[in-house]
């Protein structure tokens, strides 16, 4: 599916931000107001991703998306909580080659996968995943 | 399906939505309200919660953090970066205040 020129800005503005480097000082920020270190630009707080984690209700044996999941907040999270598996998706090719470096070091980093997809064209079988989590995608 | 989401109010005026697209994220009107996303796509609401407070502090937060480390995020992300940041999400706090964005926990299930 061929996005459209407005949608392509936008595909290129996130490109260009997961491309830069995560500085001292950005890390010192997200640590302050959000009490966690993966995401650059969203407001899911660790109380907001515990709520996540209640309203999915998943066990060890089950397959999480996370959908537009940038470095990999909160799904990272969700994943550990409930110890299910975890495939991080999206656009930008830097945000989920940081997420893939964040989930080595991470309890979730054997039962963990990153795919370059677009939300409206998803390469994966109908019904493959037990649920979808997602967070202020496009902000 | 859970997440959160930045959208409009259900009640917003259409002469409104404007001025929700220009303080709001790029696509905050571009596909609908969660509601009707999910119901078109066959799913069924079973919580929307208003997080909008907890929002509103948060993106507060992030604004007042920034500032106290504005030079070393200039130096590091350069002025353009961090000034288009700092921007943005002060109209988005615009935003909220006014009425015309606001963010909720929305879980819901296939039907």
């Amino acid at each position: 599916m061929q996005p459209d020129s407005g949608r392509q800005d936008n595909f290129d503005h996130f490109e260009e931000k997961y491309s830069r480097p995560r500085s001292d000082a950005v890390r010192q920020v997200e640590r302050a107001v959000l009490g966690h270190e993966i995401g650059l630009d969203g407001y899911t707080t660790v109380d907001q991703a515990h709520a996540l984690c209640d309203g999915l209700r998943l066990n060890d044996a089950d397959r999480l998306l996370d959908l537009g999941s940038g470095r990999g907040w909160p799904g990272f999270h969700i994943a550990e909580c409930r110890s299910c598996s975890l495939v991080s998706t999206d656009v930008p090719l830097g945000a989920l080659v940081q997420a893939r470096t964040s989930a080595r070091t991470r309890a979730i980093r054997d039962r963990s996968q990153f795919v370059v997809a677009d939300g409206r064209a998803l390469p994966f079988l109908a019904g493959y995943f037990h649920a979808i989590a997602h967070a202020d995608v496009f902000c | 399906m859970a997440g959160y989401v930045i959208h409009t109010p259900r009640d917003l005026e259409p002469v409104a939505e404007p001025r929700a697209s220009e303080l709001g994220p790029s696509d905050v009107l571009g596909f609908g309200r969660p509601e009707e996303l999910l119901r078109t796509t066959g799913f069924s609401v079973v919580t929307q919660q208003d997080v909008t407070d907890v929002f509103r502090v948060t993106c507060g937060a992030i604004v007042e953090a920034r500032e106290q480390l504005e030079a070393e995020l200039r130096t590091e992300m350069g002025d353009e970066v961090y000034e288009e940041d700092q921007a943005k999400k002060r109209r988005m706090l615009i935003g909220i205040s006014e009425g015309v964005l606001v963010r909720s926990l929305v879980v819901a299930v296939k039907r």
